[in-house]
C-alpha cells in the first residue's frame, strides 16, 4: 500500500505541473494580454510597451515560464492587477463558497442519484427501470446553463419562490446547487443502476438468498456496497467536470465563489488570478481522485491486496 | 400432462411412491411430487421442467444426473424457491406434511439455511468478494439473536469442520486469499451454519481442480454420515455420482426418465440414455475400449419432440416412442424408467 501511495502522490503532482504548464501556455497563445486590456483600446503603442516591461511581459516566455513555476511551487501566483491583492489570497477568500456550491450538488446528486438507482437497477427492465432510465437519460443531456435559466424563470420569475441572482444565503443556493446537480445526478443514477443490475444477478446474491436473508438485507449487505465502488471511481471523475459545470452555474446566478472569478479573470486577462485558480482546481480534483482510489481500497479488499480480477 | 401419458396396462403409475430406501422414514425426507416449472421461450411458457418426482431420503445421498439444459440445476434450486422470478411453478416440494411451494415467502426464507442449505457451483463467484469468510459463514445466525463475536466463533468451528487449517486466523480472510477447494469448504461451512437437514449440491466439484474434486466429495460424505444430512447433488458428471450417491434420479430434457438406487441403475440401466451415459464415459484402465460418446444433442427444453423425449437420439425407437409419451413405470422393486421398453433392457 505505501509505494503504491508514493508512486500515486508523484503522480499527482506531475499532473498539477501539467495542467499549471497548459494554462499558462494557453493564456499566452490567447491574443492580448493584461498589458492591453488594463490599459483599453485607447492607449498608445509606447504606454502599453512600457507596462509590458513594468510587468516582465517582454521577457522571453521561457523565462517567464521559469519564474511563474519557481514562485507557484511556494504558492505564490503574483498579484492580481484588478483586485490589488495577492492572486491567493483573493482566490482562497472566493473559494468557500465555491466548496459550499460543489458539496450541495455533490450530496444533493449522491442522495438521489443512488436511490434512484438503486430503484431501478433491482428491477431491470421493469416500470419504475424505464421511468428512472428515461428521466436521467433528459437530465444528463440538458446543459446547465439552459436549466439554470429555465430554474430562474419558473422559480424567481413566474413562482417568485427565490432570488433569481447573489450569494451568501441558503435561499440563493438553492438554485445554482440544484442546476449544478441535475446532471451529476443523472450520471451517478445511471451507473449506480447499471451496477446494481450487474452485481444483483452475481452468483452471491443467490447465496445470500440461500441463507434466508431478506431482500432488504441481501441488498443493504451484499448489493450496495459492491456495487458503490464503480460509483465512487465515477464520482471522484466527475469532481472535474464539476467544477467546470460550477464555473458556468456560478456565472448564471452571479454566485461569487471561485468559477465566476475565473471568469471574469480570464477576459480581464488577469493572468495570476486564472493560473493560481486552475492549480487550485486541478489540486482539488487530483486529491479527489486518490481519495476515491483509498475509499475503494477500504470498500474492496481486492484492491487493497492490488489484486487484478 | 398427466392426460398425455397414459398408463399402459398391467403396470402400475408410480408417482407418489418414494423411492427404495426412503420408505422406512419418509419423515425424514424431503419429497418432491410432480414438479412443473414453466419458463417463458420464444414461443410462449415451456414446461422446463416436467412432473418431476422423487425423494431426497434421510441420511442419503441423491444424486440428480442429466446433460446441460435438463432442467435439473432449477429442479434443485425449485426446492428453497431460487427460480427466476418469471417461472411458475407447480406440484409439491413436501417437507414432513409442508408444501414449500404453497408455503410463502416468509416461511421459504425460514427454511433456507435452517433446514435447506445449498452448496453451489463455482466458490469463486458464489462468495461475496467483499465479505470475509468468517462473517459470510456466520452472517446467517445474525438474525438469530447471536452476537457477532458468537457468530465468528461458530464460523471458526465450522471452518475446522470442514478441514480449513489455521482456521481461528483464517476467518478474517476474504475469499480472494483462499484457493479454489478452500473457498469451496468455506462455501460448504456456510451451508452448514443454520444446521439444516438438507443439502442442495449444485455441481459443486465442476468448477474445482480435478486433484481437489475427490477431496470436496469425500467431505460431503463424511459431513452427510457425520451430521445426518441429506443431500441432493445435482452433476451431469456420471463418475462423481458413482462415486458418492446412494439414489439416482436421471434427468433428459425436463423430465425423469429413471430412478433407482445409484448401484443397480449404473450396473443394470433400464433406459437407453442412461444406458448411453454410462457408456459414453471412458475408462482409465488400460487398454480399454474408447469411450462411446452420446450421438447427438440434447434436446431442447423449449422445444421438446413429440414422443419420448430422448427418441431422436435412441438407438431403439420405434414409432410408438415418436409418438406416445412413456410415463415413469416401476419396472423393478424401487426400480423406476420412462421407457416404452424398459423390460426388454433388464
Amino acid at each position: 500500500m505505501l509505494p503504491q501511495l508514493a508512486r500515486r502522490l508523484g503522480l499527482m503532482v506531475f499532473t498539477v505541473w501539467g495542467a499549471l504548464s497548459l494554462t499558462f501556455v494557453i493564456l499566452r497563445i490567447a491574443p492580448g494580454d493584461q498589458a492591453t486590456v488594463q490599459l483599453g483600446p485607447e492607449a498608445t503603442a509606447a504606454d502599453v510597451a512600457a507596462l509590458r516591461t513594468e510587468l516582465g511581459l517582454d521577457r522571453p516566455v521561457f523565462l517567464q515560464y521559469l519564474d511563474y513555476l519557481g514562485s507557484a511551487v511556494t504558492g505564490d501566483f503574483g498579484e492580481s492587477y484588478r483586485f490589488h491583492d495577492s492572486a491567493m489570497t483573493v482566490i482562497l477568500d472566493r473559494f468557500p463558497a465555491t466548496v459550499v456550491l460543489a458539496l450541495s450538488a455533490t450530496v444533493l446528486a449522491l442522495t438521489v442519484g443512488l436511490l434512484l438507482g438503486v430503484l431501478a437497477g433491482r428491477s431491470p427492465g421493469r416500470l419504475t427501470d424505464r421511468v428512472i432510465s428515461g428521466c436521467t437519460l433528459v437530465m444528463q443531456a440538458i446543459p446547465p446553463f439552459w436549466s439554470g435559466i429555465m430554474l430562474i424563470l419558473l422559480m424567481a420569475l413566474t413562482l417568485r419562490l427565490l432570488p433569481s441572482a447573489g450569494s451568501g444565503d441558503l435561499e440563493h443556493l438553492v438554485l445554482p446547487a440544484v442546476t449544478l446537480a441535475i446532471p451529476f445526478t443523472a450520471l451517478v443514477a445511471r451507473i449506480t443502476r447499471s451496477s446494481v443490475a450487474e452485481v444483483t444477478s452475481e452468483p452471491y446474491i443467490q447465496t445470500a438468498r440461500s441463507k434466508g436473508l431478506s431482500e432488504r438485507a441481501v441488498l443493504t449487505r451484499h448489493a450496495v456496497r459492491n456495487s458503490v465502488i464503480p460509483v465512487v471511481t465515477m464520482v471522484s471523475l466527475h469532481i472535474g467536470t464539476l467544477m467546470g459545470g460550477a464555473v458556468i452555474v456560478e456565472q448564471v446566478f452571479a454566485w461569487e465563489g471561485v468559477g465566476s472569478l475565473l471568469v471574469s479573470a480570464v477576459g480581464n486577462r488577469d493572468y495570476a488570478i486564472v493560473q493560481g485558480a486552475t492549480v487550485l482546481i486541478a489540486i482539488i480534483v487530483v486529491t479527489m481522485n486518490l481519495l476515491a482510489d483509498l475509499v475503494n481500497a477500504r470498500l474492496d479488499p481486492r484492491i487493497r491486496a492490488g489484486v487484478t480480477s | 400432462m398427466s392426460d398425455k401419458r397414459p398408463a399402459p396396462a398391467g403396470t402400475a403409475v408410480i408417482s407418489d411412491q418414494a423411492p427404495e430406501g426412503s420408505r422406512r422414514a419418509s419423515a425424514g425426507s424431503l419429497r418432491v411430487r410432480e414438479l412443473t416449472i414453466a419458463l417463458p421461450g420464444p414461443r410462449g411458457m415451456a414446461e422446463v421442467v416436467d412432473g418431476v418426482s422423487f425423494d431426497m431420503a434421510e441420511g442419503r445421498t441423491t444424486g440428480l444426473i442429466g446433460e446441460s439444459g435438463s432442467g435439473k440445476s432449477l429442479t434443485a434450486m425449485a426446492l428453497v424457491g431460487l427460480v427466476p422470478d418469471t417461472a411458475v411453478v407447480s406440484g409439491q416440494v413436501l417437507l414432513g406434511e409442508e408444501n414449500l411451494l404453497t408455503a410463502g415467502r416468509a416461511r421459504i426464507r425460514q427454511v433456507r439455511g435452517a433446514e435447506i442449505s445449498v452448496v453451489f457451483q463455482d466458490p469463486s463467484t458464489a462468495l461475496n468478494p467483499t465479505m470475509t469468510i468468517g462473517d459470510q459463514v456466520g452472517e446467517i445466525l445474525w438474525g438469530r439473536g447471536v452476537s457477532r463475536a458468537q457468530a465468528r466463533e461458530r464460523a471458526v468451528e465450522l471452518l475446522e469442520h470442514v478441514g480449513i487449517p489455521d482456521a481461528a486466523h483464517r476467518v478474517g480472510a476474504y475469499p480472494h486469499e483462499f484457493s479454489g477447494g478452500m473457498r469451496q469448504r468455506a462455501m460448504i461451512a456456510l451451508a452448514l451454519a443454520g444446521e439444516p437437514r438438507f443439502i442442495l449440491a449444485d455441481e459443486p466439484t465442476t468448477a474445482l481442480d480435478v486433484t481437489v474434486q475427490a477431496r470436496i466429495l469425500d467431505l460431503l460424505g463424511r459431513l452427510r454420515d457425520e451430521d445426518n444430512l441429506s443431500m441432493l447433488l445435482v452433476s451431469h458428471d456420471l463418475r462423481v455420482m458413482s462415486h458418492v450417491a446412494d439414489d439416482l434420479v436421471v434427468m433428459y430434457a425436463g423430465r425423469v426418465c429413471e430412478r433407482g438406487a445409484a448401484r443397480t441403475v449404473l450396473r443394470t440401466p433400464l433406459h437407453p440414455y442412461t444406458g448411453a451415459l454410462v457408456r459414453s464415459v471412458p475408462s482409465v484402465r488400460v487398454g480399454s475400449a474408447i469411450a462411446d460418446p452420446l450421438p447427438g444433442s440434447p434436446a431442447n427444453p423449449f422445444d421438446r419432440p413429440p414422443g419420448c423425449p430422448f427418441n431422436p437420439r435412441c438407438p431403439r425407437a420405434e414409432d410408438r416412442c415418436r409418438t406416445e409419451v412413456p410415463a415413469l413405470r416401476e419396472i423393478a422393486p424401487g426400480r423406476l424408467s420412462a421407457c416404452h421398453f424398459a423390460e426388454e433392457l433388464s
